[in-house]
Parts: C-alpha cells; sequence; structure tokens
C-alpha cells in the first residue's frame, strides 16, 4: 500500500450533481479496491491555465489515498473512458500530508530574518554584558568599595595636567577594573580576610598598568 | 558592500521546505517569468534538489492546466 495522491478535472459545465457523482465515483472505486482515502481536497471550479476541449475552466478534486498499484489502472481507465473527465494526474505522494494539506502547511514565504537577526542578538548580548557587572561589583562591593575607592583618586591626580581627554579614558577605566578585582575575588572567597588586601594589592597593580596604558591609548 | 554581492539563499531550504505542490501555483509563479519558463538556478538561487523538485512541479502543474506551457501574451 502506497499513498498515492491522485487529480483529475471534471466538466464544470455539467450540473452540480453530475460533477458530484463523477467524483464520488472516484473515492467508491478507491474505497471498492481496497484503497483507503487519507484526504480529499476540492478546488472547485477554476480557470484553466489553457483551454481543454475548448473549455476554458475546470473542476478540480483531489484524492490522497493509500491503495495498490493495481487500483491505478482502474482508476486511469475509468477516467480515460469518462467523457465528463477532462484531465486525470495521479502521483506517488512523497511528503507528509499534513504538511501540504493540514495545519502545518508549509509556507516558502517566510521573511527572511537572519541578516536582520545578527546585530540585535549581539546589541543584547553585549548590554546583558555590561549590566551585570556593575550589579556584581555593587554585590561585592563591600570588599571591594575600599580599592573602587582608591583607584577614582590615582587616576585623576597622574593626568590631572593632561585634563579633560585622559579625565575620560580615567573614567572609563573605573568600570571594567572593578570586574577584574570582583573576578579574582570569586576565586578567593574561601579566604576573606586575605581577599581584601591581596585585592588591594592587585587593583593598585592594575591601576598602575592601566595608567601606563594610558598614554598610549591617547597617542592612538 | 555594493560591490559584495549577497549570495543568493535557496528559499525553500531556508523554510526547511522539501515537497512542492503542483497544485500551488502562487508559488509556482514566483519562479517561472511572464512566459511561464522556468526560471534558471542562477536567478532563483535554488539548490540543485529544490530546483528539480520544482521543475518537476511546474511540469505537472502544467499537464494539469494550472500553468500554461507558453503564455499567450506574449508581444
Amino acid at each position: 500500500m502506497i499513498l498515492y495522491e491522485t487529480t483529475f478535472i471534471v466538466n464544470p459545465q455539467s450540473d452540480d450533481a453530475v460533477i458530484e457523482e463523477k467524483v464520488k465515483a472516484i473515492s467508491d472505486l478507491i474505497l471498492a479496491n481496497g484503497g483507503k482515502i487519507v484526504h480529499e481536497d476540492r478546488m472547485g471550479t477554476r480557470r484553466l491555465a489553457y483551454p481543454i476541449n475548448k473549455l476554458h475552466q475546470g473542476y478540480y478534486a483531489t484524492f490522497l489515498h493509500e491503495s495498490d498499484k493495481s487500483v491505478l489502472a482502474i482508476l486511469d481507465r475509468h477516467m480515460k473512458l469518462g467523457e465528463e473527465y477532462m484531465r486525470h494526474l495521479t502521483i506517488r505522494f512523497e511528503a507528509d500530508p499534513e504538511r501540504v494539506y493540514g495545519d502545518k502547511k508549509e509556507d516558502y514565504r517566510i521573511p527572511r530574518k537572519i541578516m536582520a537577526k545578527k546585530p540585535d542578538s549581539q546589541s543584547e548580548t553585549a548590554e546583558i554584558k555590561i549590566a551585570p557587572s556593575p550589579s556584581e561589583a555593587a554585590a561585592e562591593a563591600d570588599s571591594a568599595s575600599e580599592t573602587a575607592e582608591i583607584k577614582i583618586v590615582p587616576a585623576p591626580e597622574e593626568t590631572a595636567a593632561e585634563a579633560d581627554s585622559a579625565s575620560e579614558t580615567a573614567e572609563i577605566k573605573i568600570v571594567p577594573a572593578p570586574e577584574e578585582t570582583a573576578a579574582e575575588a570569586d576565586s578567593q572567597n574561601e579566604t576573606a580576610e586575605i581577599k581584601i588586601v591581596s585585592a588591594t594589592d592587585e587593583a593598585e597593580a592594575e591601576e598602575k598598568k592601566a595608567a601606563d596604558e594610558k598614554p598610549e591609548d591617547e597617542e592612538l | 558592500m555594493a560591490m559584495m554581492r549577497r549570495r543568493k539563499i535557496c528559499r525553500f531550504c531556508e523554510n526547511k521546505i522539501y515537497y512542492l505542490d503542483y497544485k500551488d501555483e502562487k508559488m509556482l509563479r514566483r519562479f517561472t517569468n511572464e512566459r511561464g519558463k522556468i526560471l534558471a538556478r542562477r536567478i532563483s538561487g535554488n539548490c540543485a534538489i529544490h530546483q528539480r523538485n520544482l521543475t518537476r512541479a511546474v511540469k505537472r502543474a502544467r499537464v494539469m492546466a494550472i500553468m500554461a506551457f507558453a503564455s499567450e501574451s506574449y508581444r
């Protein structure tokens, strides 16, 4: 038993009852020969892309059925002989019926979001990165507050003569410094008392490094 | 950059569609020109698999008078 899709066109000029009868004849043939109808789809009367037998419209009906291959010959013969059938086509259906007829119908017209998404995600992650670092620093500020206060003081002193541009860089550098001390503080959680001392030492060392780096930044 | 031509992505691959229904005239029309000719891969950007499926679908649609073999409105 294989899944087939049989579509056929019935002459639309005949009465509705006749059309219905012709459509039903096909489903009856399928059922009578041990087939099982999975889905029935009526496209109804629609315009043909080109005239068939001098007719410009046709009534389309489709049966998705699970049948033995012997049924196909019977259907073919029936529709060739029946004058009301204008065209018919049976194909082996190799897709998930749900995706063609069901609610999960596939749509190729989904807008392209790949290009639009990338900058958003980057900015989001960037924002996330920025956001927690001060909060973490604030949470562990008890231990790091001393170092933070000290940091602010020496930087202007060193760059006091160099005025505005230097102070801006100094202000910017206050932000990453607590992050580093906080990260190091995390690793040194167990020895709380020692932490303060070492953190300050390290912070001072980092300040010196930062101070060394400042002139380079300005040159650039 | 204006010089860099963006590589076309197969629409069907993008939306993970593997079966192209020959009765979906709207879809098929997007991949044929006004005369009803199937667009080349280099124009439509389809991958080989989907271009083959599309071609099959268009040809089936022509048999069933859903698509035209050749458009009359040619000047």
